[in-house]
This record gives structure tokens, sequence and C-alpha cells, in this order.
């Protein structure tokens, strides 16, 4: 029975498996759930706490919490939550261990996927025309960084090869070109 | 990976915050430590998780389960522990409404005992559990009337009186239901010992009836040999009785032995013991003997079996064959009573049991000597006490052989 049960939470999706834990109380779907996201858990927990055994006991404790509160909260995106979730605890845990030691929050949060509207052909030229406006206002460094990895297609490793600049540097001049572009867009779409 | 797979994935990483923070955290992990068996060793401890936490909640439930079960129990044995305490007062009214019963019955008595002496010795037959009252004759002329076969059970009540009562001068007053009939009566009674002997200090004798053996012989009679007043001792052989007087001659008997009379000193502690009936010379043959044993020993008897009876002798039925053998008064006088082919004569009562152990409704259901019928109701009401099986009021009845 436990054969086909796997096989059958494996191919289901997470917000099947959400409602599914909140319903029946099985902690194995709730295993299955977290498996899909050990890894990036992982990842962030040692970006956190720069330690192998932290961040493993990190995993397991946020799987802990897990058990408790998906039963009690609406979750609509898990991952986002699970993110969220994952964050707090190793910031908790830092705030514990270290006093108070401020840590920037990355402005991750502010690049949510976005969702793409359908949009016309005619509204397409125009947003073009204002990207290539917006494009020429940013720094030189970010608009290098953009065009080469959207333009061209490369990967950091390449661009940074490239420019000389550091790979991180590289991620946040795209990251930074990509909110003012954003920006300025906003803008002039509003006074269009 | 290739580069393009490269771009892709950063592609990805740009939007996807949790994708980016973990690339950090990989980035920051390599070299110091070996990620994938990290990664493979937390995917089994959280397969092998589950088991604990499933287990946890479970707990609780188990606890929950258990605090009830203990609460239930508790309230059980506290209800067990009330209701007991019900038993024990019910058994005392038992005890008590049977005293006055009797009381009552040794009224009724004393009519066809009269004693008609201008002093009689003031006995009063005096025993633990059922006080037997026996007021001097004056008194008892005014009681004609109650020779009623059917007593109501007012009048039962009316008639009974504590014996501490009657015993002293002053008038205690009487927890009773129908105290202003009892104070009336009590009246009547008590005066007259007191005005015709003033105040008189009673003794007490009591003692034990025993055979040579020194079992106790229940229910056995004893009776004052002048006044011919007497009482029962209990199922354990004890009596005891009271009297102005500071010796007592009495005459003690229980079936199958010699009766015996002695004297009785004030204050002190008898034991009286009965000597086994002697075979006799020319003793009857082995069959005669036997029927006249089965004759003897089947005085009182119910009509039915006992299993439909509702009610039983509260000391079982054979002490209460030993009641009535021993205590009965015979109505055709005393030679009667040995003789082999006694007339038939029987009587058999029907009357109810209350549950404290009181008696109502005396019937005569049928007789083949009527003057008999007052010996039995006699013999009934001062009779050691009933119970009724299954604690409500149960309907029983009783023949009585003479």
């Amino acid at each position: 029975m436990t054969f086909l049960r796997e096989h059958d939470t494996k191919d289901r999706s997470d917000a099947e498996l959400v409602s599914l834990y909140r319903q029946q109380g099985d902690v194995a779907v709730l295993g299955t759930l977290y498996q899909r996201y050990m890894d990036l858990i992982y990842g962030v927990c040692f970006k956190y706490l720069k330690e192998t055994e932290a961040s493993k006991d990190a995993v397991i404790n946020i799987y802990e919490e897990l058990v408790e509160k998906l039963k009690k909260h609406e979750v609509e995106n898990f991952k986002s939550w699970l993110y969220t979730l994952a964050r707090n605890h190793c910031l908790m845990q830092l705030r514990k261990g270290k006093g108070k030691k401020t840590i920037e929050i990355t402005d991750g949060f502010m690049q949510s996927e976005q969702l793409l509207h359908p949009e016309d052909v005619q509204q397409k030229e125009e947003q073009l025309q204002i990207m290539e406006e917006c494009l020429q206002q940013l720094s030189p460094e970010q608009k290098q960084c953009v065009e080469l990895f959207y333009l061209q297609g490369k990967c950091y490793n390449e661009i940074s090869e490239q420019t000389g600049f550091e790979w991180n540097k590289v991620r946040s001049y795209i990251q930074n070109a990509r909110r003012n572009l954003k920006l300025c867009m906003d803008n002039k779409t509003k006074q269009s | 990976m290739t580069k393009a797979e490269m771009h892709d994935f950063e592609k990805v990483m740009m939007d996807d915050p949790m994708l980016s923070d973990a690339v950090d955290g990989y980035r920051e992990a390599m070299g110091t430590t070996d990620s994938s068996k990290d990664l493979a060793e937390l995917s089994n401890r959280i397969k092998a998780a589950p088991a604990k936490l499933v287990k946890g909640s479970f707990k609780q439930w188990m606890s929950i389960a258990a605090g009830l079960i203990i609460l239930l129990s508790g309230s059980v044995v506290l209800y067990r522990i009330f209701n007991q305490k019900e038993n024990a007062v019910v058994v005392q009214n038992t005890e008590s409404a049977a005293d006055t019963s009797t009381a009552a019955a040794t009224q009724v008595d004393s009519n066809t005992v009269a004693i008609n002496e201008a002093k009689p010795p003031v006995i009063i037959p005096f025993d633990e559990p059922k006080p037997v009252i026996i007021p001097p004759a004056a008194a008892t002329k005014e009681k004609k009337s109650t020779q009623e076969i059917k007593l109501s059970e007012t009048e039962t009540k009316s008639n009974a009186f504590a014996r501490e009562d009657v015993i002293l001068p002053q008038q205690q007053p009487v927890p009773s239901a129908a105290k202003d009939n009892v104070v009336t009566k009590q009246e009547t009674a008590s005066k007259t010992p007191a005005a015709d002997y003033g105040y008189t200090r009673l003794n007490r004798f009591n003692g034990k009836i025993v055979d040579e053996h020194n079992n106790p012989l229940p229910f056995a009679n004893i009776t004052e040999k002048n006044s011919g007043v007497g009482t029962y001792a209990d199922v354990n052989g004890n009596f005891v009785l009271l009297s102005a007087d500071s010796v007592l001659n009495v005459q003690t008997r229980s079936m199958g032995f010699m009766s015996s009379t002695s004297q009785l000193r004030t204050n002190s502690n008898s034991k009286i013991v009965l000597r086994d009936e002697p075979a006799v010379a020319n003793a009857p043959s082995a069959g005669v003997l036997y029927e006249r044993n089965k004759n003897r020993v089947i005085r009182s008897q119910s009509d039915t079996t006992a299993d439909e009876l509702e009610a039983e002798p509260y000391d079982g039925w054979s002490n209460y064959n030993l009641y009535v053998n021993n205590n009965m008064r015979n109505p055709f006088g005393e030679e009667q009573l040995n003789k082999k082919a006694t007339p038939k004569a029987e009587v058999v009562l029907s009357f109810d049991v209350n549950p404290d152990g009181s008696l109502t409704n005396i019937k005569v259901e049928r007789s083949n000597c009527n003057t008999c019928n007052t010996e039995a109701i006699r013999l009934l009401k001062e009779g050691p006490k009933w119970k009724s099986k299954s604690g409500r009021k149960g309907h029983t009845r009783f023949i009585v052989r003479f």
C-alpha cells in the first residue's frame, strides 16, 4: 500500500500535497513534499548559517516546524512560503547565537515572478520602444551586463570573464538594472 | 552544465529568490563540505522522522483517553460509597421498625396471658436488637380492641415506643411518625407502673444460652416462671431481661434440649447451658422418631418454594423454625406439643415485608384452628425480623403448624 501511495504522491503538485496533508495529517505526504525542496533549503540555510552542522540541524528543525505550521496556516504558494519560513528560522538562529548582527535582506522579494499579460502586437511595439529609452538611462555597468545577459544570452561566468566584474557583481548589476528598467518603464507608461 | 544551461539556470534564478539564496549557499559551501553526502543524510533523516512525529500526536490522544478513564472510575467509586451509606441507614431503620412492631404484639399477647395480680413483677425483657416491652396487665386492658387480626400500619407504629421511654417514668420524645398516638399510649402504659410502684429502679439480667459444646442456641425461649412472661435469645444466643427484682427465676428451653430452670442474678452475665434430650428407655422406633423430628422441625414453613418468595427471615429459615418451635405457646396446652399425632392445626399467614424490615398487612390466608390464629400472629410479630429479597416491599407467606 505504501508503494502505491508514494507513487501517487510523487506525481502530485505542491498544492495537492499540501491539502492532502492538511486533511489526513499523514506525515509521509509532508516528507515527500519537503524532499522536493530540501536541497534548496539546505542551500539557503548554509548561506545564512555558513556551517554544515548548523545547516543540517536547521533543515531538520524547519521540517518539524513545517509539520505544525502547515496544519494551521493557509498556504497559497508553498514554495515561497517555505522559503520565508526557512529564512526566518535561520535569522532567528543567528540572532540567538550571535547577538544582534544585522544581515542584509536581499531584495530578492522584489523580484517575484511576473505574470505575463496577453498583449497586442501594437502594445508590444510601444513597450519595446520605451524599454530602449530606459535602457539608455542605466549606468554603463548595468547596461553592459544586461545586454550581455539578455541580448547575447551569456551566463554569469562568461560575463564575468568578459567584463572583469566579479560573479556576484554581475548578478547584482543585472538585478539592479532590471529594477531600474521596470521603474522607468512604469513611469513612461504612466506618462503616455 | 554547459554555458547555455547555466545561462538558463541563471535566468530562472533571478526570478526565484529561494533558488538565488540556495545558490549563494552552495557557493559558500563549495570546498568546505561534500554537499551531496549531507543531502543524502538529510533525506534519510526526513524519511525516518515521521515515525516519531506520528507517535507524538498519538501519545496526546492516549493521555486524554487515560485522563477520562480515571475520571470515570473515580466517579463510579464515589457513587458506590454513597450507596453503601444509604444502605446502612436503611438497615438501622429496619431494626427500629422491627422493634416497634414486636412491642405492639406483646401488648396484644398480654391479654391472653392475663396477669391479674396486685403487684406483678415488672419484667421488661430487653434484647439489644429487639426491645420487648411488657407493661403490666392494668395498662393492657385498654388495648383489648387491638386483638384484630388485621392491623393497619399506623396502628402498628403507634403501639411502638422505644423501651427507654417505658422504663423511665419521665417521658422522652420518641422519634417516630405517629408521635401523638405514641405519647398517649405511652402515658397509659407507663403511668400505671409508676403509679402502682412508684419509681422503680430496674435491674439488668443478661446472658447467653448455649449447649454442652458451647454452641449458641439461637432463639431459645427464656421465660420468667411466675408471670409466664418471657423473651427469646437472639441469633447468637444472647438475651437481656430487665426487672425490678434483683433475682429472677427463669425457665429456658430450646428444640431438642431439656428445658432448664435457673436463677439469674442482677447485673451479672449468666451462661445457661442446655443439655440434649436424653434417649428414653422405651424410646420409640427410629421411624417414629424420624417422623416426630420431621414434624418438629417443620413447624413453620412457606407453602411455596423458597425461590418464589419475595421475602425470607433475616437469619434464615432454619433459625426461624427454631424460634417458632421454642417460643410457641400452644393453644391446646403444653402436653399436646410433643404428641406424635398432633391435630394438624395450621395457620397460613400472609404479610408484606417492607424494605426496612417491618411487617405490615398481616392476614390469615387460611386456618383450620381459629384459636390458633392469635398465637400465629403473635409469633410472627414478636419474632425475629424478616428481610425482603429485592430490597423493595415483598409479599410473602408462611405456615405455622401447631
